[in-house]
């Protein structure tokens, strides 16, 4: 059996009060007696009853001030509390309402309305407790969640490359969205003429999206792939192609952008697949910079094990930017509402990046202050990576 | 409405609220309701002579809710006629107190007389 019903009813009539609780002992409950407000309160604050009677006129603090009290109590606020009156106004059912009242009671009581009350308050609290209870166990769990992901974002930060100087300065800036994204990226020299940078999006949040995409670094940065392969872009998304058939078990696949610059021939050979464009912005002259967009016309990874792939190649003026990105970076921000360039758009991501590059480009979290300021988004709700690769004004 | 200070509905209403053991109960209210009805009626006086209106409508509606309780529902009517009046500030005029006191007599003769009986 389940423990009584404990009601505690807070009246200045001490007939009445002997009355009704003479009829709930009836029902098998457990009845508190307050004969004011004050100590209504305390009691309830001690003896934790379910249900509330409270009665409207009372000298003192009236009954709406007594519900006042209950409800902005977070101890007390889940109790099921109902006003006696014998008032019946609209607008006293609104006051009584308004402070927060569950039900109401008229007077004079009639013992089955009550006890029917009080029964249909007691399933209400009950009802409400279990909503807290699970309310109160998402959210750990929510907790617990975000604390693994959070860790799982600080492995991935861990694992990404330093800005580097010498002829290709680079550096990058990576921003894990709470839900973590499937971004990754990697800038290394493979040998003395050959540099090579690359940014991945994979499909999806979470560990299922953050884990292929470290094995897939894993997989670039190991010697797994001899070095013929990883010096031809369009081999490189083959590979992975190959080796990534994830879309068959889980529908998942990824975008990339990879490069390889040989600055002997001041060549940069690159294929996408599904990624959005690399910027390349021209050397700094008076007029500004102008800017280009490199990308190839290859399909994701991992949608198709039959895709081919091709790349590209063009020519990099000294002095010349890089910008390579992941679409978090402008997608996610449609909502973010009116700015200087109306929607927030791909094109106004491009637009301001080429306003932010001056002949001596500011630091990538500048231009992240920059975007964060124009959109007035504070968080971004996918991933964002970024990388800038400043080629030397004169070669060495 | 009849003329009896207790109603008899209400009354058979309350008995049947105390189930087996009603005439204890009975009892213990009367008892209970003799003793506060005293202080409050000799209040209510008071209230009046020395002009209190505000007083005088807390006092009266305190002697209202117990009396319905009862059944003394011609006095719980007196007792909301006063504390209406005194509500607004106005002072009901003398012969409304003397009314709500001979009504109050006779509730309480009748529950003695009950009081008796059980």
């Amino acid at each position: 059996m389940s423990p009584p019903t404990r009601i505690l009813l807070i009246d200045d009539d001490r007939i009445l009060q002997k009355v009704l609780q003479r009829v709930l002992k009836k029902e098998g409950a457990d009845v508190l007696l307050a004969s004011d407000g004050p100590s209504g309160l305390a009691m309830a604050r001690e003896h934790h009853p379910q249900v509330v009677l409270c009665d409207w006129n009372m000298d003192g603090m009236d009954g709406l001030e007594v519900c006042h009290h209950f409800k902005s109590d977070p101890e007390l606020n889940n109790l099921f509390f109902i006003l006696l009156t014998s008032r019946s106004g609209l607008e006293d059912r609104v006051a009584g309402l308004d402070s927060g009242a569950d039900d109401f009671l008229a007077k004079p009581v009639e013992p089955a309305e009550l006890t029917a009350r009080v029964r249909s308050g007691m399933r209400q609290y009950e009802s409400n407790q279990s909503l807290r209870q699970l309310s109160l166990d998402l959210d750990q769990q929510r907790r617990l969640l975000e604390e693994e992901m959070a860790r799982a974002a600080e492995y991935v930060i861990s694992i990404l490359p330093a800005s580097i100087d010498g002829p290709i300065a680079t550096d990058s800036l990576f921003l894990p969205s709470q839900k973590l994204g499937g971004d990754c990226y990697d800038f290394y020299w493979l040998d003395e003429d050959h540099f090579i940078f690359y940014m991945l999006d994979v499909s999806g949040h979470g560990l299922a999206a953050a884990l292929p995409s470290i094995s897939i670094y894993n997989l670039l940065r190991s010697s797994a792939l001899p070095k013929e392969i990883l010096l031809q872009p369009e081999k490189v998304l083959a590979s992975l192609n190959s080796f990534f058939q994830m879309g068959r078990q889980n529908e998942q696949y990824f975008t990339i952008w990879y490069g390889v610059y040989q600055p002997s021939s001041q060549t940069l050979r690159f294929a996408s697949a599904g990624h959005p464009p690399c910027l390349l912005l021209s050397p700094f002259a008076p007029s500004g910079r102008s800017m280009q967009e490199l990308k190839t016309n290859n399909l994701p990874i991992g949608l198709f094990e039959d895709a081919t792939y091709v790349e590209q190649s063009t020519q990099i003026q000294p002095g010349s930017l890089i910008y390579l990105y992941t679409d978090g970076i402008y997608e996610t921000m449609g909502q973010a509402g009116p700015h200087q360039f109306g929607e927030w758009t791909f094109k106004s991501f491009t637009e301001l990046m080429l306003s932010t590059a001056a002949s001596d480009p500011p630091a990538l979290e500048k231009v992240m202050a920059a975007i964060k300021q124009t959109t007035g988004v504070l968080h971004f709700s996918d991933d964002v990576s970024l990388m800038r690769l400043s080629f030397r004004t004169e070669p060495d | 409405m009849n003329q009896e200070p207790i109603d008899p509905q209400a009354w058979s209403e309350l008995l049947a609220l105390g189930g087996e053991d009603a005439d204890s109960m009975v009892d213990e209210l009367i008892d209970m309701y003799l003793e506060d009805s005293t202080v409050l009626l000799a209040a209510i006086r008071r209230d009046h002579q020395s002009n209190q209106p505000q007083s005088l409508a807390r006092t009266a509606h305190a002697l209202r809710s117990p009396s319905a309780t009862l059944g003394a529902l011609r006095l719980a009517e007196h007792c909301r006629r006063v504390e209406e009046a005194s509500t607004r500030e106005d002072l009901p005029p003398e012969a409304v107190i003397e009314e709500l006191m001979e009504e109050a007599h006779r509730v309480t003769i009748d529950l003695q007389s009950r009081r008796r009986q059980a």
